[in-house]
């Protein structure tokens, strides 16, 4: 068995909304996965069903080999999994949390949770309650590692850190990964982390997995089609890679990541009067695609200022979001 | 060696590692059987995944430009030249055609790209020195 | 195991506490010491009958009714709201391990803390001249009994705690179940032949009951 993680049509209904639609997830040991989303694009669901914190209403998912429903606590043991917002016992000090995680480890290293904890520089007497967020971040990595997991699920474990903690954090998961078998699924809003430590990223959008791609190929072939119809666009039916898709008066704006022959016979079939595919920047791709849909533009007031001005504007909406 | 990694780049990371150290190399900053930080210790550095770096060394090994000693660590390779004249010409008026087409296209005179390249030449390190 | 059920105790120690306090209180003012007199419907002074009559029964119920309560929700609840059950169910211990060292330690407390005013205030009863009406132990057993139905309340309150449910009127519905059995097992006759095989049977379907919403809800 070499895929540590590996689900089978994973599906799950909030109400009578789809917030995981037929998820075919598939991680092989020692990758580093960066899952990227927007918020409410399914991340956090689908991490939270890895673990058994949600029950799927359909599919299946083994981790490590074995089936979720029936997981050994032995092998949950092997397995870390920091769930978002770091979520702790804040009446406990940082030496309490320590003294009752590793408690569950015959194995756990504490000497080793120590020193993680001396090099963030915080100190085992502390409340955690008292802590900043990305201090409580850094307890709760330190807790992870404390019996040497071999899978690590990390929920957007950088949400609401500023820069700097930000950076540190990063800093620590390189560290992690440098420990050679490891794998890690982490789930993200930021771009930039992502790329720099994921071997592989997908994309999740509306609870459908759009992009599972290479990180190094990741980048390459980010294409914004702009399809004009001259009367009211057709809808576009869903497609591997379809970032984003805004319509803006009689035109569909899509953006693409790897734009190949499969995404052009998309586009071509609906066919539209023109088509136009510019070069992007997959940055700005992905903060227009986080920014969210915008509103459709009325085709008269495309050109007046005061219509949303951010908003229509690209370059500066762009601009303001980075 | 001051590496810079931007996420805002168009370019995947290992590329723009590559081209810093291909760059590096041919300024004389690296010099060749200077020793290159060890995989490890760069992603460390630049916050970037270890599979990345090991990826541009990688890639700077098939081009020939860094070797790697078992159990040393990772140099620049002695400068080697297994292309033929002609083959290296071609490669390089290719790129240079590119390259001029852009100038005249930005309006530049052949006079105004010739002091430019003059100026720019001095910057690198040349491994064969001549009458310029 | 053991560091878990020492977290539970720690959690808790405040609410503990605050009952056993007032437990106590209760316990003085009945014996006399007449200290906590400005406390509404605290029973002042000696007169009655321990435990049969005068106000000690009342208060103690009332006071016990809101600990058990209290008690229920600060395990289960508590830990929905803080999002720490992410944390503590991924643990390598069985979710139903989990649970149950949880309700074990909760009624454990329960039992231990009720049982203080009535062994003090037995036990000061029992003393003759303390108290102008005779007394017997035996005057003690529907308090008791009553202590022994507390569990019931709190298994309640904590399956309140632990089921989500959208509208808070039916997640309130477990809690409420249980105070209406409280009160029927309470005046039920042969206590020994029925109330009391019916209570322990109780429990344990409501320990169940609360494993089994502990594994198939969600954690969202």
């Amino acid at each position: 068995m070499d895929d540590a993680i590996r689900t089978t049509r994973l599906t799950k209904y909030y109400g009578g909304r789809k917030v995981v639609d037929h998820l075919d997830l598939r991680i092989p040991r020692g990758t580093v996965y960066g899952l990227l989303g927007r918020n409410g694009a399914g991340k956090s669901t689908t991490l939270k069903m890895l673990t058994g914190m949600v029950r799927p209403d359909y599919g299946r998912i083994e981790l490590l080999g074995e089936d979720v429903e029936t997981l050994a606590p032995s092998t949950r043991a092997r397995i870390a999994y920091l769930a978002e917002g770091h979520p702790l016992y804040t009446g406990m000090t940082i030496a309490q949390a320590v003294a009752f995680t590793t408690s569950f480890y015959p194995n756990a290293d504490r000497k080793f949770v120590n020193q993680i904890l001396d090099h963030f520089a915080l100190s085992p007497k502390a409340k955690i309650g008292r802590l900043s967020k990305g201090q409580r971040a850094q307890v709760s990595l330190a807790l992870a590692l404390a019996p040497d997991p071999e899978l690590l699920i990390l929920d957007d474990p950088t949400l609401g850190l500023d820069t700097n903690v930000r950076r540190d954090f990063l800093e620590s998961m390189i560290q992690i990964i440098q420990r050679r078998g490891r794998t890690i699924l982490f789930s993200s809003h930021v771009l930039g982390d992502v790329e720099r430590v994921a071997d592989r990223v997908g994309v999740m959008i509306d609870g459908v997995l759009r992009v599972d791609c290479p990180a190094e190929q990741f980048k390459s072939s980010v294409r914004k089609v702009v399809a004009e119809f001259g009367y009211e666009p057709p809808e576009v039916p869903p497609c591997p890679g379809l970032l984003s898709d805004w319509r803006a008066g009689t035109r569909r704006e899509l953006v693409f990541i790897g734009y190949g022959p499969r995404q052009r016979a998309t586009v071509e079939a609906l066919s539209p009067d023109r088509v136009e595919v510019i070069e992007m920047n997959l940055e700005d791709a992905f903060i227009e695609y986080t920014r969210g849909p915008r509103r459709p533009l009325p085709i008269f007031s495309q050109n007046q200022g005061e219509y949303q001005g951010g908003q229509a504007d690209e370059g500066i909406g762009a601009q303001g979001a980075a | 060696m001051g590496f810079h990694i931007s996420t805002a780049s168009r370019a995947p990371i290992y590329q723009q590692l590559a081209q810093q150290i291909r760059e590096a190399i041919a300024r004389g900053e690296l010099q060749p059987d200077a020793g290159l930080p060890s995989v490890r210790q760069l992603s460390r550095e630049l916050v970037i995944n270890p599979n990345t770096v090991a990826r541009a060394y990688t890639e700077l090994e098939r081009e020939g430009l860094l070797v790697s000693r078992p159990g040393r660590g990772i140099y620049v390779a002695q400068p080697r030249n297994d292309l033929t004249r002609a083959a290296r010409d071609r490669r390089l008026i290719e790129q240079l055609d590119r390259w001029l087409t852009e100038a005249v296209h930005l309006g530049y005179s052949a006079e105004e790209v010739r002091r430019l390249v003059a100026q720019r030449v001095r910057e690198f390190h040349w491994q064969t020195e001549d009458a310029a | 195991m053991k560091a878990l059920a020492l977290k539970e105790l720690r959690e808790v120690l405040g609410i503990a506490a605050i009952a056993l306090g007032c437990y106590l209180a209760l316990a003085i003012n009945a014996m006399g010491a007449r200290v906590f007199d400005w406390v509404p419907g605290m029973p002042a002074g000696t007169h009655g009958v321990p435990f049969v009559h005068g106000e000690f029964t009342t208060v103690f119920m009332f006071i016990s009714v809101l600990f058990a309560v209290a008690l229920g929700f600060r395990q289960s609840a508590w830990e929905s709201a803080r999002g720490t059950f992410l944390f503590l169910l991924h643990r390598p211990l069985r979710r139903e391990a989990i649970f149950l060292i949880k309700l074990t330690m909760g009624i454990g407390l329960l039992l231990v803390c009720a049982s203080v005013p009535i062994v003090v205030y037995g036990l000061w009863a029992a003393v003759p001249g303390n108290h102008a009406s005779p007394f017997e132990w035996s005057m003690t057993a529907s308090t008791w009994r009553f202590t022994f139905l507390l569990p019931l309340l709190y298994l309640g309150a904590f399956l309140s705690g632990v089921r989500p449910a959208r509208w808070f009127g039916t997640r309130l519905l477990p809690l409420m179940a249980t105070i209406l059995i409280l009160v029927l097992l309470n005046v039920m006759p042969w206590w020994w032949a029925i109330g009391f095989p019916l209570t322990l049977l109780l429990y344990g379907l409501l320990a169940v009951n609360v494993c089994f919403v502990g594994q198939v809800r969600d954690y969202a």
